[in-house]
């Protein structure tokens, strides 16, 4: 498992992950503040239902995906942490966006 | 051939799967055919088929520059309906729809046939009422066409946006039930195999660089993979058929226009349908994985580059926001293009030329893939008979001297 | 949405996006740089400008804080930076990206391509596995938010698996081994290369404290591992593999697992543009063609840094300077006297700094069977799920490249657009098929150069997709 060596980034804020409540650092790359609070998978396929985790943390491969304030598919490696963040993690195939459009 | 049943995959199942052979042998080309199609599409591989199988032509062969199903068969969205405004038009799409239903079981092979219904969506007053006259046309012409309005649009499609305050407002649609889509690898593949056991060389990576003719009639082919004696040529080469007929020269009026889609990364089954806006051209399927495909208008410009500008497309992206509200944090994950063979009339070339023994079929702008059968049905009937059978007779070459065009770009508005 | 114009569009703000965005600043031309991440850098110098801590400035090292000068230069340069901002199509009018703030379409006369290195794909079986990720991954964890795991195994070769090595070593985290996978008789094929690569010494002096250092540290480094495997249900739990020839299976439990085999240029945006590209043989990778300034086949785009062809950040910074030269000169903007005075001292030392690198390459050259891996049940595609297999069975049915292979297997059809497999794809099929890579070819690649939504697409506001 991840730890923390040293203490840099910025202040600690909560994120919600799967309505659980995580400590991060405002600015931080989200997907290493999700590694570092255990979140374990991240996803799992829409193939086959595999389970997957950050692979590149540069945004080439595509695992760290998950469902971040309400966007699906979300590269969590790009991403930075900001103040009450909610993420859910993505299982299989997404569903499609907010469906407040139309009649 | 092996043919594909449940005895032979339990068979196979319990030998560990060694007992297949390969779908379709991969001979080289023979010094002389009774007949070679240039063009290992849909078209040219279902052509062979019925060549072989109802006409009794045997000794002859598909020659594919790439591989088999890798052009436009490889690149269009699978659309299948019939529902044209014309007698000519609707005859020959009806007629490949009717061999659609039975394809799977005609061809022991699995087309993934999927009849989950076509809306064409009308935006504005004329269009309405011009979908209302197709409907009725196609009725008339046995072609299953309803009329729907707004509210039972959302019922059969319950994600498209009919609220009438957008800039392309849904005020009705046409539905044809029996269209739908279908998997385009698996429809080569399987006339392939089809037209192989029936004895067609299927020929690959065999690029036609001349076609010899002597006192205007055919004598054959000059290829990358040898010469070939023959004394028919039928040309299927969707996007290139003016550089094909080019060779013998013959001029035809077709332009080539780039034509683009797109495909999403994969959603849970949203889409239950096609959806075509004639309006925005732009239409919109979900594939067995969930990607979304969409399709778009083709470029103004002529072009023979497989590829079109994603500036070109952005409105159409706009426009199928508008209509598919969800669908705007959609992830677009590939693109391409293809080159489409536009007739002035919109429709079809299935012809004799000017040189003996020199067939062309082509000039199916935007939307050739659903007449793959009907088309490949009429074509070989031509090149057996030397003559245009009823469905074909309409769409040869002298319409464009006499005048009697099939005009589907003015009369049908629709995406072709 | 965003529209603005310039004369220069860098894609990609490491070394060298940003030495060509300082230098085409100073040099006059308006240039906008568009980056995907939060911050300046690239990933050697990765979260440079966030805040950091001593002790982790001492374990990175004098290196990663060597950035800090150009960073500095580049955020002073004047030009136009936009963080978070995902280009997904580049063309001869400019560029097109998603974004943070709203995204946009950015016309510009030259575009140049500075999008780095990735990691070369290592397929092993249960690379897929949780737990399992890059050294590079890990060491970008560790640059970017101090995270260490203990009890790792790092698997591969190259300098970067070892300079990751000496950084956890230096941190004060327990690996528990490196296993090395180079080919004992690399040494010998990269030893005629030493004199050239000793002119420039530092390189070398560099790598071998490091390998003193992680000996001192006791850490077990294990030589002449063949057929490599993870294991593990849904994490990873233990790697095992052959040792010598000896056929003794080894195993060694462990939670985390850092891979590597070199790096390779991210060819997709260069590729999608349809400029030319050939196969190097050295570094057994797909990388475009370009002349000293970084010129590409087309004439409104440039590549420099390690995404045109792999030489370590100093090339790339210096790679970023001469593009920028090109395209001022191009653009009528610099005079060839002046062009030419400039250019000389930087491309004299590009040569310099090359002077290593025909002896890293042969070095760390990937051993046989890990660009191409043997078991049929290895994932190749991790996106589609497709194995060796699958992919040696279309080869058989006739399946002659990548592009096929897409209609057989879906390979490469995945989000991450073939960037995860197109190599080991391409050696595979070659492997058995008995043709060069070279002749088997790459994906051919499209916009969107990453996926992008209907609604950027579509030009729409922020404001308007919020709507919706």
């Amino acid at each position: 498992m991840f730890r923390r060596f040293d203490e840099a980034a910025g202040p600690i804020v909560e994120i919600v992950v799967d309505d659980r409540r995580i400590e991060a650092r405002l600015g931080e790359n989200l997907a290493a503040a999700l590694l570092a609070a255990e979140i374990e998978p991240f996803r799992t396929t829409p193939v086959s239902g595999a389970a997957r985790m950050p692979y590149c943390m540069m945004g080439v491969c595509f695992d760290c995906l998950a469902i971040v304030d309400g966007v699906p598919n979300r590269q969590t490696c790009l991403e930075t942490v900001r103040a009450g963040m909610v993420v859910e993690r993505q299982n299989g195939a997404r569903a499609p966006g907010p469906q407040n459009g139309g009649e | 051939m092996g043919n594909y049943s449940l005895f032979s995959i339990v068979r196979e199942g319990l030998r560990g799967n060694t007992g297949w052979t390969p779908a379709w042998r991969d001979p080289d080309p023979k010094p002389s055919y009774d007949a070679v199609i240039i063009g290992g599409g849909g078209h040219g591989l279902a052509t062979a088929y019925y060549l072989a199988k109802i006409h009794g032509m045997k000794n002859i062969a598909v020659v594919e520059k790439g591989w088999i199903g890798g052009g436009n068969s490889g690149r269009n969205t699978t659309i299948i309906r019939s529902n044209y405004l014309y007698d000519a038009s609707a005859a020959i799409y009806e007629h490949a729809l009717k061999l659609w239903e039975g394809l799977s079981q005609e061809l022991n092979y699995n087309i993934m046939m999927s009849h989950r219904g076509v809306l064409n969506l009308a935006h504005d007053d004329n269009e309405a009422r011009q979908l209302k006259r197709r409907v009725e046309a196609n009725r008339l012409n046995g072609v299953d066409a309803e009329y729907l309005g707004p509210k039972e649009i959302k019922e059969f499609c319950p994600i498209l946006n009919t609220s009438p305050d957008i800039r392309y407002p849904v005020i009705g649609a046409t539905l044809q039930r029996r269209g739908g889509t279908n998997r385009h690898d698996a429809v080569c593949w399987g006339y392939a195999r089809a037209a192989d056991a029936l004895g067609v060389d299927i020929i690959q990576n065999c690029e036609v660089t001349e076609i010899l003719t002597e006192r205007g009639q055919v004598t054959g082919l000059r290829t990358s993979r040898g010469d070939i004696r023959t004394e028919k040529v039928a040309s299927v080469t969707a996007g290139h058929t003016s550089v094909i007929a080019g060779m013998v020269g013959v001029r035809l009026p077709i332009e080539s226009h780039p034509l683009q889609a797109l495909v999403s990364e994969p959603l849970k089954p949203v889409n239950p349908c096609v959806v075509m806006s004639n309006a925005v051209h732009v239409y919109c399927s979900q594939s067995d994985k969930g990607e979304l495909v969409i399709g778009a208008g083709i470029d103004g410009h002529t072009s023979y580059t497989q590829r079109g500008s994603l500036d070109i497309i952005e409105h159409q992206m706009a426009a199928i926001v508008e209509l598919f509200p969800i669908f705007s944090r959609l992830r677009m994950m590939r693109q391409w293009g293809g080159i489409v063979d536009v007739c002035p009339d919109a429709s079809p070339i299935i012809s004799k030329t000017e040189i003996g023994g020199f067939y062309v079929n082509g000039g199916w702008g935007t939307g050739g893939w659903k007449a793959t059968p009907g088309s490949g049905h009429a074509f070989a009937d031509l090149v057996a008979n030397d003559a245009p059978n009823a469905i074909a007779a309409p769409f040869t070459l002298e319409r464009f001297v006499t005048g009697d065009l099939v005009a589907e770009h003015g009369a049908a508005a629709v995406a072709h | 949405m965003n529209r603005t114009s310039c004369d220069l569009a860098v894609v990609g703000a490491g070394p060298a996006g940003m030495a060509a965005a300082s230098e085409a600043s100073a040099l006059g031309l308006r240039a906008v740089v568009l980056d995907e991440k939060p911050g300046p850098g690239g990933q050697i110098y990765h979260a440079i400008t966030a805040p950091r801590t001593a002790a982790r400035d001492a374990v990175l090292g004098p290196d990663y804080l060597g950035g800090l000068p150009l960073v500095d230069a580049f955020t002073s340069s004047g030009a136009d930076y936009r963080s978070g901002a995902t280009v997904w199509q580049i063309s001869e009018d400019g560029v097109s990206y998603a974004g943070a703030d709203g995204g946009g379409d950015i016309a510009a006369s030259r575009v140049l391509v500075a999008t780095g290195a990735m990691e070369r794909p290592y397929p092993l079986p249960g690379w897929t596995l949780p737990g399992v990720m890059t050294a590079g991954a890990a060491q970008l964890l560790l640059k970017g938010s101090g995270l260490l795991a203990d009890d790792a195994v790092f698997v591969g070769t190259g300098p970067l698996l070892y300079l990751v090595a000496t950084q956890y070593v230096n941190a004060g985290a327990r690996i528990e081994a490196i296993i090395d996978t180079a080919n004992p008789a690399a040494k010998w094929a990269a030893l005629p290369h030493l004199p050239m690569a000793l002119r420039q010494s530092g390189y070398i002096a560099k790598g071998l404290r490091m390998l003193a250092r992680i000996r001192r540290s006791g850490t077990k480094v294990i030589h002449g591992a063949r057929d490599i495997a993870l294991e593990g249900e849904d994490r990873v739990a233990a790697v095992t593999w052959q040792q010598g020839a000896s056929g003794q299976r080894q195993r060694l439990a462990c939670r985390h697992v850092f891979l590597h085999q070199g790096v390779v240029p991210n060819p997709n945006m260069t590729m999608a543009a349809r400029a030319a590209h050939r196969w190097d043989e050295a570094q057994a990778c797909w990388v475009v063609d370009r002349d000293t300034h970084g010129r590409t086949s087309l004439p409104w785009l440039l590549a420099a840094g390690d995404g045109a062809g792999i030489g370590g950040a100093k090339v790339a910074e210096l790679s970023g300077r001469l593009a920028a030269l090109a395209a001022a000169h191009d653009l009528g903007r610099l005079d060839a006297a002046a062009f030419a005075a400039r250019s000389a001292p930087l491309i004299r030392r590009v040569g310099a700094e090359m002077a290593p690198r025909p002896f890293l390459d042969r070095l760390y050259r990937p051993a046989d069977g890990t660009l191409a891996p043997q078991d049929e049940a290895t994932i190749l595609c991790r996106c589609e799920e497709v194995r060796r297999g699958a992919v040696a069975d279309a080869v058989a049915e006739g399946c002659p490249g990548p592009n096929q292979l897409k209609s057989f297997t879906r390979a490469g059809m995945g989000p991450c657009q073939g960037r995860m497999c197109g190599h080991s794809i391409g050696a595979v099929i070659s492997e058995l098929s008995g043709r060069s890579a070279a002749e088997v070819g790459y994906f051919r690649l499209r916009m969107p150069v990453k996926p992008v939504t209907l609604g950027d697409i579509g030009g729409m506001t922020h404001a308007q997709k919020e709507e919706t």
